[in-house]
């Protein structure tokens, strides 16, 4: 009982901090989606793995990561991240709002680890960002939702990438990554 | 000079006025989600309604509104099938709502989830909504701001069940986040057209056959109006409705019981949707996109004679032919008007934005005055 009531503090605490909210999934602000994660890496994804498990949610896919920068934690080159749902042969699970990788996937993320120390996305879809180079050199991180339109974003040549891909549309430069972190410190 | 500024002004309206759907589906492995066969059934869990009373009725309301919204279009539906003891998400082809009391394994943050399992052809199999119950405590709505809103969150995994993935609209349902005019049970065009596009491929619905060929003609002077009464509905019913050249028809729906719940749509005779409006009471679309002479009015009327009591199906039908100066007139005159949505969005240029958010979206704001701004100077130059 104790615990509940300190989750339930907990995430009335981040109702209080967050004035917007998703229906399914309580939105973190961008500071709460970095500052409090575990580990924020960028990378590349090398392999995936769906296997069956214990439980819900019944098929899990593990995610291999090759890091190619530590923006908050430490950890190795390799990274191995646990996502709910997943396809084997004939059988699969899609867990609605959850992230998905494919190998090859250029991604900004941030992780959590649970108690078993394993790398979960924080937030489910929130924490994952899909890397891509923008018409004017620099490098943007597309939140989840508008992954679709990322391609879209590497023709944009303005300043404000939400301009371009349109309202609302979450994207960040790792230097404001980095700024949010660096506040934090 | 005048064909000219006409021209202009029209051109100027489907400019600012293009329906701006962006729903997306969910990709169920190589393939996206789509259900095998219909209707689809599902159950909600007791231990739903044990925890939070009334939690049934709004899982069957929310999940209802979808239903109201895609049978616009085609006779697809989620069917109620009772209630379950079961509370767990797996593939035993029983789709339940529950509460997940313990183990919740996505963390605080995320409230609801739905769980889809399917073939390797993308073929939805069994979908569960499993609701945070570990975490949270649920309402059925909060006017403090939403959150909470069991009403609101199943509406929004209802849409998932359907197979739609998040969407940027803003003012959309399945839109990720929300803004603060933003009630996500209040279905958007944009969600509606996302799951009516999937399995009715987009075609608008067809007459019952009961009353085939209904069709209305004004073409008198602008404003004359013409009243049906005691019109009988067999489910749905379509009207050819025409009007003089350069006019738009205004279709009321009027009705006196307001448990009815109505869904009166208006297809261009491409069978475009140009408006639509659901509601309780009297209903009034007035697609003023751009003048169409000749337009199709779909007309549902939701029914249940066993709770509402109602003994007999009648409505009556008020067709007002207007002019594009007097819509604003007419927009100042229905302000009180809970059925005229689509006339909210007309008082910039005379034209409806079918799937915009007029208040409290900045760029859509921009994009109002900039219309405004392009009308005014035509309107200068003619």
């Amino acid at each position: 009982m104790k615990t509940r009531w300190a989750a339930l503090v907990t995430a009335l605490a981040l109702l209080a901090a967050v004035p917007a909210s998703a229906t399914s999934v309580l939105r973190l602000t961008e500071e709460q989606l970095f500052r409090d994660a575990d580990l924020v890496v960028t990378g590349r994804v090398t392999a995936t793995r769906s296997r069956n498990a214990e439980g819900a949610p019944a098929i899990v896919t593990e995610v291999d990561l090759r890091v190619d920068g530590r923006l908050k934690g430490a950890c190795g080159d390799t990274i191995t991240i646990l996502v709910p749902g997943g396809q084997i042969g004939e059988r699969g699970l899609k867990i609605m709002g959850a992230p998905e990788f494919e190998t090859g996937d250029r991604v900004l993320l941030a992780l959590d680890r649970d108690a078993k120390e394993t790398l979960r996305v924080r937030g489910l879809f929130q924490g994952r960002f899909t890397l891509i180079d923008a018409a004017d050199g620099s490098v943007r991180a597309v939140a989840d939702p508008w992954r679709h339109a990322a391609a879209d974003l590497e023709k944009c040549d303005q300043a404000d990438a939400a301009d371009c891909l349109g309202e609302k549309t979450v994207v960040l430069t790792l230097d404001r990554v980095r700024e949010i972190l660096g506040a934090s410190h | 000079m005048k064909k000219t500024c006409t021209a202009a002004l029209l051109a100027a309206c489907l400019a600012f006025a293009a329906p701006a759907s962006a729903y997306k589906y969910t990709k169920c492995g190589a393939f996206e989600c789509e259900w095998p066969q219909y209707p689809i059934g599902y159950l909600v869990g007791e231990n739903l309604e044990s925890l939070f009373p009334g939690a049934s009725d709004v899982a069957v309301d929310s999940l209802t509104r979808w239903n109201e919204g895609v049978q616009t279009f085609c006779d697809i539906r989620l069917n109620f099938g009772g209630t379950t003891t079961k509370a767990v998400a797996d593939d035993d082809f029983d789709n339940i709502i529950f509460a997940q009391t313990s183990d919740w394994p996505y963390g605080t943050q995320v409230l609801a989830v739905t769980q889809c399992f399917f073939n390797s052809q993308g073929t939805m199999l069994d979908c569960d909504i499993a609701v945070n119950a570990q975490d949270w405590q649920w309402t059925d709505t909060n006017p403090g701001g939403h959150i909470l809103s069991l009403r609101d969150t199943l509406t929004h995994e209802a849409g998932h069940f359907w197979g739609l993935d998040h969407t940027p609209t803003p003012a959309a349902t399945m839109n990720a986040t929300y803004s603060d005019a933003y009630v996500a049970a209040d279905l958007d065009e944009d969600d509606i057209r996302g799951a009516s596009d999937r399995y009715c491929d987009g075609s608008m619905p067809s007459d019952d056959g009961e009353e085939q060929n209904d069709s209305l003609k004004i073409t008198g002077n602008p404003f004359e109006e013409t009243t049906l009464t005691g019109l009988r509905l067999y489910d749905d019913d379509v009207w050819k409705i025409q009007v003089a050249d350069g006019r738009f028809p205004k279709i009321e729906v009027l009705d006196n019981e307001p448990a009815r719940h109505k869904h009166v749509a208006v297809f261009d005779l491409n069978h475009n949707l140009l408006g639509s409006s659901p509601c309780d009471g009297d209903c009034v679309v007035a697609p003023t996109l751009v003048p169409v002479a000749t337009v199709q009015a779909f007309i549902r009327i939701q029914t249940d004679f066993a709770r509402s009591g109602i003994s007999a199906e009648t409505y009556d039908m008020r067709v007002t032919q207007v002019t594009e100066v007097s819509q604003d007139e007419l927009t100042d005159d229905d302000e009180n008007d809970s059925g005229s949505e689509a006339q909210d969005n007309d008082e910039a240029c005379g034209c409806s934005v079918m799937s915009g958010e007029a208040g409290g979206e900045p760029a859509a704001m921009m994009l109002l005055v900039l219309a405004a701004a392009v009308l005014w100077t035509v309107r200068r130059r003619c």
